[in-house]
């Protein structure tokens, strides 16, 4: 049985009022999987109805650390809160549940309960917006919307980790990254953080290093839902999902129960690879808040490389207009892509295949950085089965790591001198190279001559100003 | 015509020390004799740029031409089309004569659609 059909049968015993059921179901899940999310929300609302709010409020931070976009789990600390007579905070915990969505009315009800409200007499806030923004599928929005609402509350959790998926979506990698630092600070076992720091190295070369984060993960989302839901919305990615663990419920357990999960006949999330499958699918009542957010995420795929293109400004200045136009090649698939790496990297030479995923949609970054082929002849040992996915942006990245500053500048160069779509994962990657001295003024000119290609005047004269100032410094 | 040609007719222009010429949404590119090393013709551009950005922001209309003089330098800076200018020149510079000479050439490169 799937650890989600099991937590399902928890639910099912607590509305049945089989406290003891759903206590052993949600203990059997613990043993296995210490912090597996939907079991903490079972023990405390079993914690909740046994007037032990300490208890419940202890399982509930572990899963606002580990899901810190569960709704539900802020209604009920907000509930807590307020039995408890603390009414700042459970306002604030339910305000936060009303912003994120709950998918499940009754989780809206208990939140507005305790806020004394109407839905429609909030108003809608910066963080909503960014969840809603980032629900359709359009990152872009969601990323200004999430920046006012972390100026707005800058120690929200679950805007931060909106903030930092909207980055990811738009390929910002770095930005994305250092924002799942600060979600990490405050929830260390944040999940969907994880999956996007996982996908992050494995980006930069170091696939290894991800892949051993998204195991890890497997402690505490067992059926790597969130893993599926954001990975799914990628093209190719060079992780694999481990198996699903399943759980062995006692037979005096499934004796107790009618041994039937309600919406166990529905496909389980693992048995779906891509994200609108595994979330639809998902019979976990402690996610049903976040299906309308997951189903809008996973039709990403596809849209992102429009969603990344910026429009061409209105006024075409000096500093002139973007140009860039999303190049047509036909996307590979997950699958096709695990299907067939041979053919991936016999082609790669000579088509120009989507690589990496629909965040970074960039068909030309496949080729080798120059006409030397160098990827064939300087090649990371380390990364054999990189090879499919190895675009010019980790090209640039791995030549940087190995302080090759030449050939770093020469491709960095090649990649400014195409003109990239993706305009944000260019800025991203050279805001990286500024970072390391012996690139820096190169870097910071490169910048400039992106800045003015894509229409940013300003921004690219103090580039332009920046490499002067470090030239002259070198000089000097 | 490619930039580096235009660049090369333009640098043939009476009194021109340097310049730099670019497309609309490509890099600046060229040599303003020497000032300013490879950063030089971006960075005049980019913040000829940055002005003629905050003029339209103003609702003052579109740049033309911009000219300035420094106590030995004078610099002109045009649009044509796709294609954009700086040039510069030392105080002795005709700005007239260039100011004709770089509208011409740009003209004369002008893109259909331009």
């Amino acid at each position: 049985m799937r650890p989600s059909e099991a937590a399902c049968l928890a639910r099912q015993a607590l509305a049945a009022g089989d406290s003891a059921l759903a206590g052993s179901i949600a203990e059997r899940l613990l043993a296995e999987f210490a912090s597996y999310p939907p079991a903490r929300l079972v023990r405390a609302l079993l914690a909740e109805r046994a007037n032990d709010t300490d208890a419940a409020l202890d399982d509930l931070r572990a899963v606002a650390s580990a899901e810190p976009a569960n709704a539900e789990a802020r209604a009920i600390q907000a509930r807590l809160f307020q039995r408890r007579g603390d009414m700042d905070r459970a306002r604030m915990a339910a305000r936060q549940a009303v912003e994120l969505i709950p998918g499940d009315p009754g989780v809206l009800e208990s939140a507005l309960e305790v806020l004394n409200v109407q839905a429609d007499s909030l108003d809608t806030s910066a963080a909503v917006l960014a969840r809603v923004h980032l629900n359709c599928g359009w990152p872009d929005l969601a990323e200004r919307h999430a920046r006012t609402a972390v100026n707005e509350s800058p120690e929200r959790v679950d805007v931060r980790l909106t903030l930092a998926e909207a980055l990811w979506r738009l390929g910002r990698l770095s930005a994305c990254e250092a924002e799942c630092r600060v979600v990490a600070d405050q929830a260390e076992e944040c999940v969907r953080a994880a999956v996007m720091r996982a996908h992050i190295l494995s980006e930069r070369g170091r696939t290894a290093e991800g892949q051993e984060l998204l195991d890890r993960i497997g402690r505490i989302d067992p059926e790597f839902r969130e893993a599926r839901e954001l990975l799914g919305t990628l093209e190719v990615h060079r992780l694999v999902l481990p198996d699903v663990a399943d759980i062995t419920l006692p037979a005096e357990i499934l004796g107790q129960s009618n041994g039937t999960v309600e919406t166990a006949a529905v496909p389980s999330p693992a048995d779906g690879l891509h994200s609108g499958a595994s979330l639809d699918s998902d019979p976990a009542p402690a996610s049903a808040q976040e299906d309308a957010g997951g189903r809008g995420q996973a039709e990403m795929p596809g849209e992102a490389a429009d969603q990344v293109q910026p429009s061409p400004p209105e006024n075409a200045l000096l500093g002139s207009r973007v140009q860039g136009e999303a190049a047509g090649s036909v996307p590979l698939t997950g699958e096709e892509a695990a299907a067939a790496p041979e053919q991936l990297r016999r082609d790669e030479g000579s088509e120009e295949p989507e690589l990496t995923d629909t965040e970074e949609p960039s068909a030309d970054e496949m080729l080798p950085a120059g006409p030397e082929g160098a990827s064939d002849s300087n090649a990371p040992e380390d990364e054999p089965a990189a090879g499919a996915s190895f675009s010019t942006f980790d090209w640039a990245r791995h030549l940087i790591e190995r302080s090759d500053w030449r050939e770093a500048e020469r491709v960095l160069t090649d990649i400014v001198t195409a003109n990239d779509p993706d305009v944000s994962r260019v800025d991203g990657l050279l805001l990286e190279a500024v970072a390391h001295r012996d690139l820096r003024s190169s870097a910071w000119k490169l910048l400039g001559d992106h800045y003015m290609q894509t229409g940013r005047p300003q921004a690219a004269a103090d580039a332009y100003l920046r490499a002067a100032n470090v030239a002259g410094r070198s000089e000097g | 015509m490619p930039a580096s040609d235009l660049h090369e007719g333009i640098q043939r222009l009476s009194g021109v020390t340097g310049a730099a010429v670019w497309r609309a949404g490509e890099i600046p590119t060229g040599d303003l004799g020497g000032r300013g090393g490879p950063v030089g013709p971006g960075l005049l551009s980019a913040s000829i740029a940055t002005m003629e950005q905050a003029v339209e922001t103003m609702g003052l209309g579109e740049i033309v031409e911009i000219w300035f003089v420094t106590e030995d330098t004078q610099c002109l800076a045009m649009r044509s089309g796709h294609w954009q200018a700086v040039v510069v020149g030392g105080l002795e510079m005709d700005v007239d004569s260039v100011r004709d000479g770089l509208t011409n050439l740009l003209a004369a490169n002008a893109e259909p659609d331009a």
